[in-house]
């Protein structure tokens, strides 16, 4: 069933078959929401939040963005109403669950590569780095960073998810990139400056 | 792994895990979705959990309120989607079919994949500059930058960096702004070499707008931020402000830092996005930063998530000063925001902004419209949009990307038409009395092309540079194109040669 027959049944009221479009954007979805909200059951709670939101709000949906770029804006406006209710800044997440998702994931992708075991434990090094120095980043910046770079959406694509123009999400990539870069590059290999000055 | 390069950056943001659901999720999202999905078709209220929802049996879409402005426009928009070729002042111009990708290059540079042009400028004497990337099969890229010298586009060395902005005094006095991994730089061409500038933590911001402006050999602005990254963002406004805005002026002989007023208190990751201006007591600068806002619950201090806002500065000769933003006087209700991204200056010193429009939040953020504004003597005038979101999708679907003019009856709009899954470069001209709408061909799915910028030099001399993605999910299969109006017809003009 293609994803417009399915669009068309789930407008009717099919719920199976709102659920199955939503299947197709599971993992996607699912990063985005992780990245912004730093926890596991936040990220349920935000998906299914979304799911009901954006299953109800389908009449609202009129394709002038695609269905997966719609999807992924019911989400992330979803994950900031789930931030705003935490009562908190949406700044940092929580040590304890980024060394848990390490944990559960290490368990899973990285034993199914089967790397050697130095291989393994500097790669997991590298994701914890890389997972301490996403939690620099504000939620509008990780969002930005999992949006254009993890997800591969274009700058314009980004825009229409998050709302704002695309200046504005070229410059979030920039601070976001900033701080990650600062956060974890190597003195060698750093792009930039050879024969100026 | 080198996270100095945006290969390893994105490598390993997409090796990090994701977390599966809980162990009940599917069966909780199913039931939700089932305990909704019957009161659907009554059209009436239902409440799930906690959240209550409106459930609309068909969303409303009044015809009210329109601007003459509108009317103007959609007839015109009318015109363009109706006309049969020899109607209307439609321009209706075919993009031409995808270069073949993985051009080789000779010894050991993996092949390009894709030319992305993402910014232009005027130059002196009809030349034009356009810069960007060139992506490689393994995901590295490097800069581009290219000059029409009034026969053709041809490469110009680019300086290392990614440039940021670009102001052309002459083909022989050229000043770009570069952000690197060491901070900004701001490199100024002489026509055979580069030679830097450091500017003191000077980083430019955006890689689709320009941050600089020249008005003259001795009156140069750069605008941007200034970064005190250590590792950490702002968490909350209470900290010492990690970065600020910044603009710097070149005298002639160095860059200065000018000073800007303050945006208030809760406000963080400030940045100025883009310049336009047009004489050295009329400048004009577009920014964005987030708010947050204090509270207090049983003695305890926290602050909110922030909200993104965005502000408009106005350089009269002698300081910076913030302008009021168009949705105070133009807005048809306490909800509507209006986002600008981009900016032109007429030589009688009117502003005039392309952008987007919202109509509150219950809508889940999908609804709007575009929106062009002019700003005259203090007063902001709607001179294309709608007072409500009840436009044809198509017409809603427009988002602009730039704005360029020769005066304010000749004005241009380039952005794309986001609707479906294949994109197409949509044009926009206001003649003084009307819209017309000039699309760049039909994009066959899943081709993607937008427009990214547009340069008026003269009415009779118009150019729009294009970018086509032929594969939406990767960032590599781009080309860039131009595209020139000679005041009766379009014609296709290709990009330098790599």
């Amino acid at each position: 069933m293609t994803e417009d027959a399915l669009l068309a049944a789930a407008r009717r009221g099919d719920h199976r078959a709102f659920a199955t479009l939503l299947d197709g954007y599971d993992r996607p979805l699912r990063a985005l929401a992780y990245r912004v909200l730093g926890d596991r059951d936040d990220m349920d709670d935000a998906m299914q939040e979304a799911a009901v939101k954006a299953f109800t709000n389908l009449s609202s949906f009129d394709g002038r963005s695609s269905f997966g770029t719609w999807l992924h804006r019911v989400t992330y406006t979803t994950c900031l109403n789930v931030l705003r209710a935490r009562g908190g800044t949406p700044e940092s997440i929580d040590a304890d669950d980024v060394g848990q998702t390490e944990i559960r994931a290490g368990t899973g992708q990285l034993s199914q590569a089967r790397l050697p075991d130095s291989d393994l434990a500097a790669e997991v090094s590298e994701r914890l780095d890389l997972e301490q120095a996403l939690r620099a980043l504000s939620a509008h910046q990780r969002a930005v960073v999992c949006l254009v770079l993890e997800l591969g959406f274009s700058l314009d694509q980004a825009a229409n998810i998050l709302d704002v123009p695309a200046g504005t999400v070229s410059s979030r990539l920039w601070h976001a990139r900033a701080v990650l870069r600062r956060s974890l590059e190597t003195p060698s290999g750093v792009r930039g400056d050879h024969g100026l000055e | 792994m080198d996270w100095s390069e945006d290969t390893g950056l994105r490598d390993g943001l997409r090796s990090l895990p994701v977390p599966d659901h809980g162990p009940d999720y599917l069966r909780r999202r199913d039931e939700a979705l089932a305990a909704v999905a019957e009161p659907m078709h009554n059209g009436d209220t239902s409440t799930h959990g906690s959240a209550r929802l409106r459930v609309r049996s068909r969303w409303r879409r009044p015809v009210v309120g329109m601007t003459a402005a509108f009317v103007v426009l959609a007839a015109g928009l009318a015109i363009a989607l109706l006309a049969t070729g020899n109607g209307g002042r439609t321009k209706q111009v075919s993009v031409p079919s995808k270069t073949a990708p993985g051009r080789p290059i000779a010894g050991a540079m993996p092949a390009i994949v894709g030319d992305e042009l993402s910014g232009m400028a005027r130059g002196a004497d009809g030349e034009l500059w356009a810069w960007g990337q060139q992506h490689f099969r393994d995901a590295m890229t490097a800069e581009l930058l290219e000059r029409w010298d009034g026969v053709r586009w041809q490469t110009v060395p680019a300086p290392p960096g990614f440039i940021d902005g670009l102001a052309a005094l002459s083909a022989t006095d050229v000043w770009v702004a570069l952000a690197t991994d060491h901070g900004g730089r701001l490199a100024q061409w002489n026509g055979t070499a580069w030679t830097a500038v450091r500017a003191v933590d000077f980083v430019s911001t955006s890689a689709t707008s320009n941050t600089l402006l020249a008005i003259s050999s001795s009156d140069v602005w750069a605008v941007g931020l200034v970064a005190r990254f250590r590792g950490q963002a702002a968490a909350s406004p209470a900290e010492p402000s990690r970065s600020r805005m910044t603009t710097l002026r070149w005298d002639g002989r160095q860059w200065r830092s000018v000073p800007t007023p303050s945006l208030g208190p809760g406000t963080a990751d400030v940045s100025l996005r883009l310049v336009r201006g047009v004489s050295s007591n009329d400048i004009w600068a577009l920014g964005d930063y987030v708010r947050f806002r204090r509270k207090v619950i049983h003695g305890k201090v926290s602050w909110t998530a922030p909200r993104d806002e965005e502000f408009l500065l106005h350089w009269n000769g002698r300081r910076w000063s913030r302008q009021p933003w168009p949705t105070a006087q133009v807005s048809t209700g306490p909800r509507d925001s209006i986002a600008l991204d981009d900016l032109a200056v007429s030589s009688d010193g009117v502003l005039w902004c392309a952008g987007r429009r919202w109509f509150g939040p219950d809508n889940a953020g999908d609804l709007f419209v575009p929106v062009v504004l002019r700003l005259a003597g203090g007063r902001w005038q709607i001179m294309a949009s709608s007072a409500s979101p009840s436009l044809p999708a198509h017409w809603q679907a427009f988002m602009p990307s730039s704005i360029s003019l020769t005066s304010s009856r000749d004005v241009w709009i380039a952005g794309q038409n986001a609707g479906g899954s294949a994109t197409r470069a949509i044009l926009w001209h206001w003649d003084g009395a009307a819209w017309n709408v000039a699309a760049l061909g039909e994009a066959r799915e899943p081709e993607h092309v937008a427009a990214r910028s547009v340069v008026a030099l003269t009415p009779a001399n118009v150019w729009v540079l294009a970018v086509r993605n032929s594969n939406s999910d990767t960032l590599f299969q781009l080309d860039s194109f131009f595209l020139h109006f000679d005041g009766t017809t379009w014609r296709h003009v290709p990009a330098a040669p790599q």
